[in-house]
């Protein structure tokens, strides 16, 4: 019982230390990407912009997979139903449902968080343990605006990007196996579409895919450099800012759907 | 307005991991002055650096860089004071993922009240004066050891730094890339940073402090030389006295005499 009662303390402290040092770590990363946006400097826009080309335009036919293979699975798993009940115009109101509000962006922040996160905890973890950090600090350089606000803008950036590309390509989906099982035309699935999407649907499957991607870069960048001195501290980070980011993801989405509609 | 204190630690101490490094440590370095601070493996040569550089808090005492009290200074002063001084560290540490290039443009993009076209003009100066347009578009770690140290003293010169502190400027060299450096550091890059700074030749150059586990390829380009032991100087002097100095620590140093002052019990050596 004292065992589980200690283990229960040090995990709730160990968890509170990170919320504050993540909390902590976020105000200034915040106030470095507002320095970013009114007068970065070349280096820091160069960084941005190998960070969205990584986290974008690379990510791209790995998400057009996913996404068309989740569209065409909502609607084959579904049209078995639909056509019992005859209502075939529920296609929109389905993907708009299971796609656009809910698993486009959550998704889209596993995609992330496995691709993107991981990728920039290691290379800032590695970048630490080789004293590339010291070595810019002592350059007179803040790691936290060469290397951290252009990695959290371009995540936010890649993030809103994708999910509207994701969403795109999920609906195509959807309609190629709608166009076959339920002989729906393009004209009548747009009809459905547009019908079922409101423009709040859509901005807040924007607004979460920001969200997740600020807590994925905060995360991703918050371990990254707290690592020590140990190779076998790599590994390590990777899989705890994995873990970590998931758990925040899913926590967030599950508050701000309740949030919204309820 | 002229500096009038380029480095000073006064009575200094620092102790990390139950270690002291520096006890009562003082050092003073004036314009124009070029040291060579020595000493055993691990006796805290690189903290001299890196102290002064801020990034390692002191225990006690003060440190002075460029007439401003380092303990205590906040962040941001702390990056301005650090883009007026060159450091070399003994492993470079140049940023992997990136190219010669755009190592060398790094300081130079962080400086205060420059230009883009005074960037691009001291990127060109730098790489001539270096000779590095061959190896421009290359990731260090596909350089050999030798461009590696240039393109690490480049980046540590960008900003024609009042200080120029290099930590194990010839370690893993030859005897022959030794001299190169030598060459390198202490003749031509004086001259050309008087030329990019508009100084005629009689004018004082730059701090330049070498930071040195070895005696080897030692030249008279040094001025004065000190023996960091124990976290203190057992020597300082001319260069020229190292030869003729009966010091103890500074005889077993040259030599590498097993009897002397210095040991190496704590690692396991009678």
């Amino acid at each position: 019982m004292v065992a589980v009662l200690n283990y229960i303390g040090r995990f709730s402290g160990g968890s509170l230390t990170t919320i504050g040092g993540v909390t902590r770590f976020s105000g200034r990363a915040t106030l470095e990407v507002g320095r970013l946006m009114v007068s970065g400097n070349r280096s820091s826009y160069r960084v941005l912009l190998n960070q969205i080309w990584f986290t974008g335009m690379q990510a791209l036919p790995f998400i057009l997979f996913f996404s068309t293979l989740l569209g065409s699975i909502v609607i084959t798993q579904a049209h078995p139903w639909l056509q019992g009940v005859g209502a075939e115009s529920m296609v929109g109101e389905l993907l708009n449902v299971v796609v656009i509000r809910e698993l486009g962006p959550l998704l889209l922040a596993l995609i992330l968080v496995n691709r993107s996160g991981t990728a920039i905890a290691g290379e800032l973890a590695t970048m630490r343990m080789s004293r590339e950090i010291e070595a810019l600090e002592a350059m007179g350089i803040d790691p936290v605006e060469y290397l951290i606000a252009p990695r959290i803008v371009a995540m936010v950036v890649a993030g809103i990007c994708l999910t509207v590309y994701f969403n795109a390509m999920a609906l195509l989906g959807g309609f190629v196996v709608a166009s076959f099982t339920l002989h729906m035309s393009f004209e009548i699935f747009w009809q459905v579409m547009g019908e079922a999407v409101t423009f709040q649907d859509s901005m807040l499957s924007i607004f979460k895919s920001g969200m997740f991607a600020i807590i994925i870069a905060m995360l991703s960048c918050y371990n990254g450099l707290l690592v020590g001195r140990s190779t076998t501290d790599v590994p390590v980070i990777v899989s705890k800012t994995t873990v970590q980011s998931i758990f925040s993801v899913f926590l967030a989405s599950g508050i701000l759907t309740f949030l919204v509609y309820t | 307005m002229p500096i009038r204190s380029y480095l000073e630690f006064d009575h200094v101490y620092l102790e990390l991991s139950n270690r002291r490094f520096f006890n009562d440590f003082s050092f003073q370095v004036d314009a124009g002055e070029r040291w060579l601070v020595f000493g055993p493996y691990g006796c805290g040569k690189s903290l001299i650096a890196r102290t002064a550089l801020g990034l390692v808090p002191i225990d006690a005492g003060r440190l002075h860089v460029l007439d401003r009290e380092v303990t205590n200074m906040h962040h941001d002063e702390l990056l301005h004071l650090r883009r007026r001084i060159g450091f070399v560290p003994r492993d470079n540490h140049l940023i992997r993922n990136s190219s010669v290039r755009e190592n060398l443009a790094l300081p130079l993009n962080y400086q205060d009240d420059v230009s883009s076209r005074d960037v691009r003009q001291r990127m060109q100066s730098l790489f001539e004066f270096l000779n590095l347009d061959y190896w421009a578009d290359m990731r260090p770690l596909a350089l050999p050891p030798l461009v590696q140290k240039k393109v690490a003293l480049g980046q540590a010169i960008a900003r024609l730094p009042d200080i120029l502190l290099i930590d194990g400027l010839r370690s893993r060299m030859d005897p022959v890339m030794r001299e190169h450096m030598n060459l390198l550091v202490y003749e031509s890059f004086p001259r050309w940073w008087k030329q990019q700074r508009g100084l005629d030749d009689t004018a004082a150059g730059p701090v330049i402090v070498e930071l040195t586990t070895t005696l080897q390829g030692i030249r008279e380009y040094v001025d004065h030389a000190a023996m960091l032991h124990n976290g203190k100087f057992v020597f300082q002097g001319e260069l020229a006295e190292l030869q003729t100095t009966d010091n103890p620590y500074v005889k077993q140093f040259r030599t590498g005499a097993l009897e002397g002052p210095i040991t190496y019990r704590d690692e396991g050596f009678a």
